[in-house]
């Protein structure tokens, strides 16, 4: 990447390498459909979800700079959007999750307006408040199904209803559909003005200012477009749950999971997003799925670990690492060669 | 026709006056040198022209508008760019992408901005570091950095603020070359600068501020030889000696 950003920013081998390896996941799910092992395909299912839902949060967590601990609240607008559309108004999902996403961008617009305000920590800190507000609000509120939630009914399987009943290959197109919008746009967004503008706006508002972006524009619209993003994901893991409730969605552990996985894989990126979800997600569903009740924690103490070493070895991430890697074995070679 | 106008700007900080009614107006097409002591309120002023900062009272009118005490993005819409003193490169994107953010402002379309970029870059000699990390670069590179990217933005008022302090000699060289040129395309620019003997041979009219205060404003032949300007640089004892000097009067 370094070093021949000179070219426009067309097709590059990069791009490749990602296209590559959602062709390979596409692929993946047909060996199952022989094997019939549903497992393997819920954990990558849910590798492609989180991906999404991490790359969202890049957005304005990443290129923007601007780190929000209040996610969760947009997830669970988008997952409330799909599930009341369903439960509530018996319809299908489709109109709730446009309403859902609607309504997300709108909330984090009202919300990000006086927080952005604060800049750095408080930032961060005012919108982990802003996930206690929805999440006990939510609890009580009746008209969204206050602390009981939503339970899906069992109605008619397909794409109409975004619900499928007898294997998981549906919901996993969906989720590699919502994989590539969100990778699409946020990979359209990295070559283009508003791209620029937002890593413009991470690295310094004050120069960025000066050189005519109104910062507070940016962010405003990074966030809406964030949110957005993280209430379709919400949408789709409401129905392949069945269920909505505060704590499953609003809650500062699914916060901590945007975040987290972002900055693992390398905050910022186009890849990083990814590559945290890939490690991140077969840990926690196997280590479940092997220790059963008992490994409860154990994924989350591994992951601590990972995080903190993360941080403090390599803060670029997991992305950081390969090239690392990669500057090493160049230098490596150009040392043979002499 | 004067492209900016400052009137009477006073900019006070709680009870310190770092301005103080301060005029004076910048022809189009011209380079306007700003000089003065450490703590003139030399970038002050800038500060208030740019946007950076409210000035307490005055007036600045660009292109025959009022710009005072809007956002820094608008007044950099208009066509007032500066740069900042103590650099301030965007230092996780590269050389290359720095200067692209300022082509974007008035180029929507990839194509023509980044050629833009290209432009700037050749123009200010970062060729060889474009691929670079803007936090990478040596001081003299990210001074450069920080007039290209002014560069890219297509101003019509350019505002340097030191780009040649703590250069080298051959850097200032190279600086003043690329000035001359951009007097050239027609640009209009002012100029902060300490390092004054590139300034004078350059610049139509100089002003001079000390303690917040205009001393004078002027062609630079006359503003060497200006009682103020010397006192302020050199102490009044100096200034008195070269003034008898110049009487023909023995110093003692």
């Amino acid at each position: 990447m370094v070093g021949k950003s000179v070219d426009l920013k067309t097709f590059s081998a990069k791009d490749g390498l990602w296209v590559a390896f959602v062709v390979i996941l596409a692929i993946l799910p047909l060996i199952p459909a022989f094997s019939s092992n549903s497992f393997r395909l819920h954990v990558m299912i849910l590798i492609l979800l989180y991906a999404s839902m991490a790359q969202a949060w890049n957005i304005i967590g990443g290129y923007c700079g601007q780190v929000s601990f209040g996610h969760s609240v947009f997830f669970g607008i988008g997952a409330y959007g799909a599930g009341m559309a369903v439960v509530t108004y018996g319809a299908t999902p489709w109109p709730g999750i446009i309403v859902g996403m609607i309504m997300a961008a709108i909330v984090a617009v009202i919300i990000s307006y006086p927080c952005f305000k604060l800049s750095g920590h408080y930032f961060a800190i005012a919108t982990f408040a802003i996930v206690e507000i929805f999440n006990r609000g939510f609890l009580v509120w009746d008209w969204v199904g206050g602390a009981l939630g939503l339970d899906y009914p069992i109605i008619k399987e397909g794409l109409v209803n975004l619900m499928w009943h007898q294997s998981k290959t549906g919901y996993y197109y969906s989720a590699l559909v919502i994989f590539v919008i969100i990778f699409g746009t946020v990979r359209w967004l990295e070559g283009h003005r508003f791209g620029y503008y937002m890593r413009a706006v991470r690295e310094g508002q004050e120069t960025a200012e000066s050189l005519g972006v109104n910062s507070a524009a940016v962010k405003l619209t990074a966030m809406a477009l964030s949110a957005a993003m993280a209430a379709l994901c919400g949408a789709f893991f409401a129905q392949y749950n069945l269920r909505v409730d505060p704590p499953m969605v609003m809650s500062l552990d699914t916060s901590m999971k945007f975040v987290l996985i972002t900055i693992l894989g390398g905050a910022g990126t186009m890849l990083g997003p990814l590559l945290g979800a890939s490690v991140l997600i077969p840990l926690q569903e196997y280590t479940r799925a092997f220790w059963g009740g008992l490994g409860g924690g154990v994924d989350l103490i591994i992951f601590g670990v990972l995080i903190i070493l993360m941080v403090v070895k390599q803060p670029d991430g997991m992305i950081g690492l390969i090239r690392d890697v990669g500057k090493w074995a160049s230098n490596k070679r150009a040392e043979e060669r002499n | 026709m004067a492209l900016l106008e400052v009137h009477d700007i006073t900019m006070k900080f709680g009870e310190l006056v770092a301005n103080c009614q301060v005029s004076f107006t910048v022809d189009s097409q011209s380079i306007v040198g700003l000089i003065g002591p450490n703590g003139a309120g030399k970038t002050t002023l800038f500060n208030c022209i740019s946007g950076l900062c409210r000035p307490t009272k005055g007036k600045v009118l660009f292109d025959g508008e009022d710009i005072t005490g809007r956002k820094p993005y608008v007044i950099a819409a208009k066509g007032a760019v500066r740069t900042f003193q103590v650099v301030r490169p965007l230092k996780d994107m590269t050389v290359f992408d720095n200067v692209l953010v300022g082509a974007f402002l008035k180029r929507s379309d990839n194509r023509q901005a980044f050629e833009k970029a290209h432009e700037c870059i050749r123009l200010c000699g970062l060729e060889s570091v474009q691929g670079k990390l803007a936090g990478e670069l040596s001081i003299g590179g990210k001074k450069r950095l920080e007039m290209a990217r002014a560069l890219a933005t297509s101003p019509k008022l350019l505002m340097l603020d030191e780009v040649m302090a703590g250069l080298t000699s051959t850097e200032v060289k190279e600086s003043m070359d690329v000035i001359e040129k951009l007097r050239s395309t027609g640009l209009t620019l002012m100029i902060v600068e300490h390092v004054l003997e590139g300034l004078m041979s350059i610049a139509d009219k100089i002003v001079v501020l000390d303690g917040g205060l205009k001393i004078a404003e002027d062609s630079p032949e006359r503003i060497v030889n200006d009682e103020r300007v010397i006192e302020a640089y050199l102490g009044a004892k100096y200034s008195q000696r070269y003034k008898q000097r110049k009487e023909g009067g023995s110093v003692d």
